[in-house]
């Protein structure tokens, strides 16, 4: 972008980061006035003993407790589960609402948080952009994956359990009041989901990198964020419980986050969105293998973007060694160099093709029809609008095709349209 | 330009294309593609924050129609231009759509996948209407439809005669 | 990867949303309704600056089809506003932000002469909501008080970069606001520049608001209230031995920048040399060391021990 275009930059959530950082959640919890937080989590993280740990925190200072507690989120959450966390607030009383867990639990205490502030029962007429009136009720979070960054993010998006569709609601109301991020949130998390969640943050950067809506703020986010996650990524595999490699994670998913929330993301999560919705396959794998083709698609677009993130990503010394205009075909080619080191350090549990994820009946999740589906399905999602080039079908079929057999997208099939 | 001219001129261009649109859906498949995606009694509006000139689409028994200032009831989807200048900036074609909406210089009131459509729409009949070297600055992608003169010839006739 | 570790703990907001370029003042009508205002109060410096931002305000609100009633920030707010539009730099954000109750909508809008404190939270105060910075709004250009402002921004950004453990959510910021100050060179005066300078500005609001101010801003603004130089020629003349002493102790949070762009002091040090010229502080240096060391070295005032701290980083940079 040249240096007189418009942007706008918004990133009013309060950020408390460390390596005890919950233990400052009493402290921030009165500093807003609020007493009585009604959790918001999962079973998962229930067992994991995370909710006893905050418990004992809250405790611990002057006897605070939560009001009471919402953990039947799924992994997958609806409209329903909405619902019955709308009446579960009203049933009760609470001044605001936390929610510990992944990105799935942060978006249903988002959208929970949109039917319990303004008294509607029915999120439709919410969906959108800017569509919802505020201010809504104060929302803490503490996440407990280092990828979503959806504590610092301005979207949710909820399954529509009546319709099948994907109800998507994007406001600056919607970014949580404050985000604790602590890292004996995400110490006991598995390689796999350390390395595809790891991913999904590298996505989030790398996308609003060079998405429509990029601006000079996000730009030094989404770069930080890069680095960070070149950095501490491979540390966090190799020693689970370095937790300074797990706060970096997870300060890295939050400054994809907050860039990503201004900049939105583009193909990588146009396609990953379906293909995650058609098959079933987890969102961060999604974003791991569909991430170098769909950037190669938009090599046209976007190339200086591209080759600026070869930096934080590759280092100095590989960034001095190439010319310049190869930077973007070289970040591209680093990209799948780090992918393959993740790969190997999550002791091959991150897919790099869609052809390698296999069911119990070691049959390929997805088919020939499955990518028809999801090129199709692609048309509707709405992060197609911040991708720099226009995409049709039959491109994103073939983006899908060479990232299911994991060979290079031919130049020679992207229509480019005009230059700008 | 002033306030009242840049108000005719915005209603002036959101009564061509809201015709147009009407026209493209008889005239162009890729069009009536993007149509059939949406269900039966969907409506759709452009306009103006607050109360600025707009048009209204309606797609009911299968077929595509502009529905008239004053007539139109609430929208299904509803896009709004967030201010009178940044209605000038799209419709003078110094952004294009997916600029604008990326700058947020639009709101969107419904499910953003039928906006996707709408959007598709609005570009396919921006490259009927305008001349290469503007459309161009109008879209995201410049494509020429085949038979492009033809059908735009067609458009035009409908726009400016058809009820 | 030691200089990548950060500090055990902290606690970041950016908090106002900002709307920047052109056309961004279009942006108040529906911004003031998401937040369900409609009669905002225009709150303006009474001088000819105030009354430029005002002007291009009400013009731009007239034609969204709002009505404002526009003070002097020395006026009695009126009964019924619901909101507050602040226009301008320095004294009149602050006495808006003391004004605005928190349920009130505060919006600034800013130029490119800015104090770099307007856009954050100032002195405990809160910020604004939202901040607009326009270039339709710009007075026509006065170079020396926008080099004077980017002065600011410059020593506000590098001082931050003093830390050994910058944080990346504050260091994000840092890089925003020297990449504007990059961006803003040779100070010509055109639009683009003074864009670059307005928005370095409240990047530095932002810097400030999550990090306390050093001593070259302290001791710059202690000089500049004391009327024996501009705060741009203080900066001016007491960010070079900073950054040498920054330079000398490997300073790692300077190194993260010179990772980026090659040599993190020279790029600071570049900026500086591009703004002596157009803010008129190029020969003063050795005296305002002078008159700082000897009105300082015994200050009993509250920024005193930054003030020794600034003074012996200078001793090391000399002795260089």
């Amino acid at each position: 972008m040249t240096s007189g275009e418009f942007f706008q930059f918004t990133s009013p959530q309060r950020t408390e980061a460390g390596l005890q950082a919950l233990d400052r959640l009493p402290n921030l919890l009165r500093s807003l006035g609020l007493s009585k937080p009604l959790l918001i989590t999962d079973m998962g993280v229930r067992k994991a003993g995370l909710t006893e740990l905050i418990s004992s925190i809250l405790q611990a200072s002057g006897g605070m407790r939560f009001a009471d507690e919402f953990d039947s989120v799924p992994p997958d959450s609806d409209t329903g589960t909405i619902a019955d966390l709308a009446r579960y607030w009203h049933a009760g009383t609470f001044d605001c609402l936390l929610a510990l867990g992944g990105g799935s639990v942060i978006d249903t205490a988002k959208a929970g948080n949109i039917l319990i502030s303004t008294g509607k029962d029915d999120l439709y007429q919410f969906q959108g952009y800017d569509n919802i009136p505020g201010p809504l009720k104060p929302l803490i979070v503490i996440p407990t994956t280092a990828g979503t960054g959806s504590e610092a993010t301005s979207v949710s998006v909820i399954k529509d359990a009546e319709r099948h569709r994907k109800l998507a609601f994007c406001s600056p109301w919607l970014v949580p009041t404050a985000a604790v991020l602590d890292p004996r949130m995400t110490m006991t998390l598995s390689k796999a989901i350390t390395a595809a969640t790891g991913m999904d943050a590298l996505a989030h950067a790398v996308e609003s990198y060079i998405g429509l809506a990029k601006n000079p703020f996000s730009d030094s986010f989404a770069l930080r964020a890069v680095e960070l996650i070149s950095k501490f990524l491979p540390v966090s595999l190799k020693a689970p419980h370095d937790r300074e490699a797990r706060l970096q994670m997870l300060t890295a998913s939050h400054l994809a986050g907050i860039a990503f929330s201004n900049s939105m993301v583009s193909l990588v999560h146009t396609i990953g969105h379906c293909a995650g919705a058609v098959c079933g396959i987890p969102h961060g794998v999604c974003m791991g293998i569909l991430l170098p083709e769909a950037l190669r698609f938009n090599l046209h677009r976007s190339a200086s973007h591209i080759g600026e993130m070869l930096l934080p990503l590759a280092g100095r010394d590989i960034s001095l060694a190439v010319p310049r205009e190869e930077h973007p075909e070289r970040f591209i080619l680093a990209l799948k160099e780090f992918r393959q080191h993740i790969h190997e350090l999550s002791e091959n549990t991150l897919p790099l093709r869609f052809c390698d994820i296999r069911d119990s009946m070691d049959s390929p999740v997805m088919t020939p029809e499955h990518m028809i589906l999801i090129a199709r399905e692609a048309a509707g999602d709405p992060s197609r609008f911040y991708n720099p080039e226009d995409i049709s079908e039959a491109e994103i079929h073939a983006v899908l095709k060479a990232s299911y057999w994991g060979y290079s997208l031919d130049q020679d099939l992207v229509k480019k349209g005009h230059q700008k | 330009m002033g306030t009242a001219a840049s108000r005719i001129y915005l209603s002036l261009l959101f009564w061509v294309t809201g015709r147009a649109v009407q026209a493209a859906w008889r005239t162009d498949r890729e069009v009536r593609r993007e149509f059939d995606r949406l269900p039966d009694l969907f409506s759709f509006r452009l306009s103006v924050y607050p109360s600025g000139p707009g048009l209204t689409i309606m797609k009911k028994e299968g077929t595509v129609r502009y529905i008239r200032q004053g007539e139109e009831g609430p929208a299904d989807l509803h896009m709004m231009i967030k201010s009178l200048s940044h209605g000038m900036s799209l419709f003078t074609f110094q952004e294009s759509t997916a600029l604008s909406a990326s700058r947020g210089r639009i709101a969107i009131y419904g499910d953003l996948s039928y906006a996707c459509s709408i959007v598709r729409v609005l570009d396919r009949v921006e490259i009927y209407l305008l001349p290469r070297v503007i459309a161009k600055r109008a879209v995201k992608r410049y494509e020429s439809p085949p038979a492009k003169h033809r059908k735009r010839f067609m458009i035009y006739l409908r726009v400016l005669f058809s009820p | 990867m030691k200089e990548l570790m950060q500090e055990k703990s902290m606690a970041f907001r950016i908090g106002p949303s900002l709307f920047s370029g052109w056309k961004a003042l279009s942006h108040i009508p529906f911004e003031l309704s998401r937040r369900r205002a409609q009669h905002p109060c225009i709150l303006h410096r009474d001088d000819e600056e105030g009354a430029y931002l005002t002007r291009a305000l009400r013009s731009c609100l007239k034609q969204e089809g709002i009505s404002a009633v526009s003070l002097t920030e020395a006026m009695e707010l009126p009964g019924e506003h619901d909101s507050i539009i602040a226009a301008g730099r320095g004294s009149v954000q602050r006495r808006a932000k003391q004004l605005a109750a928190p349920e009130i909508p505060l919006f600034s809008v800013l130029s490119d002469i800015q104090d770099c404190r307007e856009a954050g939270r100032d002195e405990g105060l809160r910020h604004p909501d939202a901040v607009f910075i326009d270039p339709a709004s710009f007075q026509p250009c006065i170079t020396k008080l926008t080099a004077d402002s980017a002065l600011t921004a410059l020593a506000v950004c590098t001082e931050a970069l003093q830390q050994d453990r910058i944080h990346s959510l504050l260091y994000s910021i840092v890089r925003t606001g020297l990449k504007f100050l990059h961006q803003g060179a040779p100070w010509d005066g055109s639009m683009e520049s003074r864009l670059c300078t307005a928005n370095a500005c409240a990047a530095a609001a932002l810097v400030r608001s999550n990090s306390p101010p050093g001593a070259v801003t302290s001791v710059s603004e202690a000089l500049h209230a004391s009327a024996f130089c501009l705060r741009s020629e203080a900066s001016a003349a007491l960010l070079p031995p900073l950054v040498q002493a920054m330079v000398n102790r490997q300073c790692s949070s300077l190194e993260i920048l010179s990772r980026e762009i090659g040599n993190g002091a020279a790029y600071i040090l570049d900026i500086l040399e591009g703004l002596r010229k157009p803010s008129g502080c190029d020969a003063r240096q050795s005296d305002i060391l002078h008159f700082a060391f000897n009105t300082f070295q015994t200050s009993k005032k509250n920024h005193a021990g930054q003030i020794l701290d600034l003074f012996s980083t200078i001793d090391e940079g000399a002795q260089s």
